[in-house]
């Protein structure tokens, strides 16, 4: 009796997203842990969607045998919340997908492994079922990568584009995507744009490999951002009233990161796309806080510095609701944090992120969206940490960092998905963006000369 | 070459009772003395991706050591997966060193490995001189470093090789706790 109360309360505590109560021995009533009890529940909820076959992860956690075998590793990086990976602290927004799990199921898990991972009476309950195919069903368009990717058995991490002819003769409104990859253990994450300028196409026909390097994209004009999906990742289904326009002609462009596994892979990306009929009723603004991928920002982080921070503030003239947040930087990015201050003070946490990781980008997608009053100020900080005890530094010694597309360059912005209550408010929130980024831009002319006039100084 | 190594392998090294075979059906002594300089024994598991992704590194350093006495073994340590399941990773990671299935976990026991990639390397008297991460390449689980700045592996044997004594010859390797499965702890083998 007293077990399957321990467990209502566990799924109680899932359901809502609580912070759990902790399950001392006393909670278990001197029961001991089991697998089949308490474990499998967990590891169904929380790892097998990734850790099952045919999918990311590296093995499956499906049966006794899978899991009692690692159970050292799986205590190890359940503490230390490597697994599963999940990088925005919790309080701090909450969204959809989120991979966290329960103080009080990392408590339980280390308590079975300190008694000997036993397997209990009875058998577990089952594994849950995955839909086979498309998770959203018939997709209305799959497009994939015109040309197979090698990635080498060793080396560096892989950033890289690739442009995809889309045939579509019209505009058209994506209601979902949903990414699959071929060579799922290198396959890290993917950022999807739209290119209409044609500019991306120039750029991997002029690279004599399939697609072309780049970080970031700031080079091509015009981009529209459609999102992505990042290892665990599920399809992405945007507002009813504001799908994503995707102009006609446009290339695709998978933006794609790739670690080498030890054995040479070939990637083949593929997108479904789901349209509707209906066009947005509402369009989405990019509130990017710095704006321009904060070129304008001032970044030029002095080697050993591991408190260089960044930070922008905007003023909502008219009342939005944010969905969806992207933070960017590259290899030293440190913490990203961003708040709202409502009008009477008060203030809305909206995303913190530690321990940047530049291999977990994502689009962090709201559960409920996050809805604004006019006259509320966004805040936006992005700390740098350049120093030689920060291991993702790329430069060993460090150096002095500026802004840079190149990845021992520095970039940084949060970049929220919004959209305006009132649609009748969306030219007015765009003029005031406008002059954010008209701002930034005059500022980046000045820190580019600054930049130069260093570099020379020291060329001398 | 591994002709001679075979040969060492058979006769050579010391007393020790103790033998594995491995996949391909040859003995090798307990600890693992080949009877050249010294031998490396590496801990991998077949599923790790750190330990996946050492494969070109060691295969660099087996090949790069042979021809100075450096013989290596690879130790695959998750007791349950099957013979043909080693091979076949083997083959897809282009490995070419000589391949045991430690069961028992008599090998781990010897070298006091806990994690793979791990590795060990024992002196032609048996005797383990370092143990630890091939290099620093993963600052911990999931933070690799662009490139590896210190080649703790190496620089033992380098060391070792030198008539020098070994520096560091503990160090802390990072990547999959090896897996315990104590079923199976009587295996063969297979």
């Amino acid at each position: 009796m007293k077990l399957s109360v321990t467990l209502g309360a566990l799924a109680f505590a899932t359901a809502f997203g609580t912070v759990p109560v902790c399950f001392g021995a006393d909670a278990l009533g001197g029961e001991s842990v089991t697998f089949n009890a308490h474990i499998a529940p967990i590891v169904n909820q929380r790892c097998a969607s990734c850790h099952r076959p045919g999918q990311a992860a590296p093995f499956s956690l499906l049966s006794y045998e899978d899991v009692a075998k690692r159970a050292q590793l799986i205590q190890a990086v359940t503490q230390t919340r490597y697994m599963p990976p999940w990088h925005a602290e919790p309080g701090h927004g909450a969204f959809k997908d989120e991979r966290r799990m329960l103080d009080a199921e990392i408590e339980l898990i280390a308590k079975w492994v300190d008694a000997g991972t036993p397997e209990g009476q009875g058998s577990p309950p089952e594994a849950p079922e995955f839909a086979a195919g498309w998770i959203l069903g018939e997709p209305d368009l799959v497009i994939s990568m015109e040309e197979p990717f090698t990635i080498p058995a060793d080396g560096r991490d892989i950033y890289r584009n690739f442009a995809v002819r889309v045939p579509t003769t019209e505009d058209k409104w994506i209601r979902a995507l949903e990414f699959r990859p071929q060579a799922r253990t290198v396959v890290h994450h993917s950022l999807f744009k739209a290119d209409p300028s044609g500019t991306a196409r120039e750029l991997d026909a002029r690279d004599p490999e399939p697609g072309f390097r780049g970080m970031g994209g700031a080079r091509i004009q015009g981009l529209v951002n459609l999102s992505g999906w990042a290892v665990g990742g599920n399809a992405r289904v945007f507002p009813k009233d504001a799908p994503l326009r995707l102009p006609a002609g446009s290339d695709f462009i998978f933006q794609s990161h790739f670690h080498p596994s030890g054995k040479e892979e070939t990637e083949i990306s593929s997108v479904a796309f789901y349209f509707t009929d209906k066009p947005a009723t509402r369009s989405r603004l990019g509130i990017a806080l710095p704006p321009n991928f904060g070129t304008g920002a001032g970044i030029n982080i002095a080697p050993g510095d591991s408190e260089f921070t960044i930070g922008e503030s905007f003023t909502l003239p008219a009342p939005v609701e944010l969905y969806g947040v992207t933070p960017h930087a590259h290899y030293i990015g440190k913490e990203f944090k961003s708040w709202a201050e409502l009008p009477d003070g008060e203030a809305v946490p909206l995303i913190w992120i530690k321990d940047w990781d530049f291999a977990w980008q994502d689009m962090y997608i709201y559960e409920e969206p996050v809805v604004l009053p006019a006259g509320a100020t966004i805040h936006a900080r992005i700390r740098y940490d350049n120093s030689a005890d920060n291991p993702r530094n790329p430069s060993n010694p460090p150096k002095r960092v500026f802004w840079g597309p190149g990845s021992e360059d520095e970039m940084g912005t949060i970049s929220f998905s919004a959209l305006a209550v009132n649609s009748d408010d969306e030219s007015l929130i765009r003029r005031k963006l406008n002059l954010l980024r008209a701002k930034h831009l005059n500022q980046s002319r000045r820190f580019r000369q600054e930049m130069r006039e260093i570099r020379a100084s020291r060329e001398r | 070459m591994w002709a001679f190594l075979l040969l060492a392998l058979l006769f050579g090294g010391t007393s020790a009772a103790a033998t594995l075979q491995d996949i391909d059906g040859n003995q090798h002594a307990l600890p693992p003395s080949t009877g050249a300089r010294a031998t490396v024994v590496f801990f991998v598991t077949h599923d790790c991706p750190i330990s996946n992704r050492y494969a070109p590194e060691i295969a660099r350093i087996c090949s790069e050591y042979s021809s100075r006495g450096v013989g290596c073994l690879m130790a695959y340590v998750d007791p349950t997966i099957t013979a043909e399941e080693i091979r076949e990773h083997r083959q897809s990671f282009g490995g070419t060193q000589p391949a045991v299935h430690d069961t028992g976990h008599e090998l781990v026991g010897l070298a006091g490995a806990t994690i793979t990639p791990e590795s060990a390397v024992f002196d032609g008297g048996g005797q383990l001189v370092y143990r630890g991460r091939v290099n620093n390449f993963y600052a911990a689980l999931g933070t690799p470093r662009r490139q590896a700045t210190e080649h703790d592996l190496r620089n033992a044997l380098d060391e070792f090789l030198a008539g020098r004594p070994v520096s560091k010859p503990r160090t802390q390797a990072v990547g999959c706790f090896i897996p315990k499965w104590n079923v199976v702890q009587e295996g063969g083998s297979q």
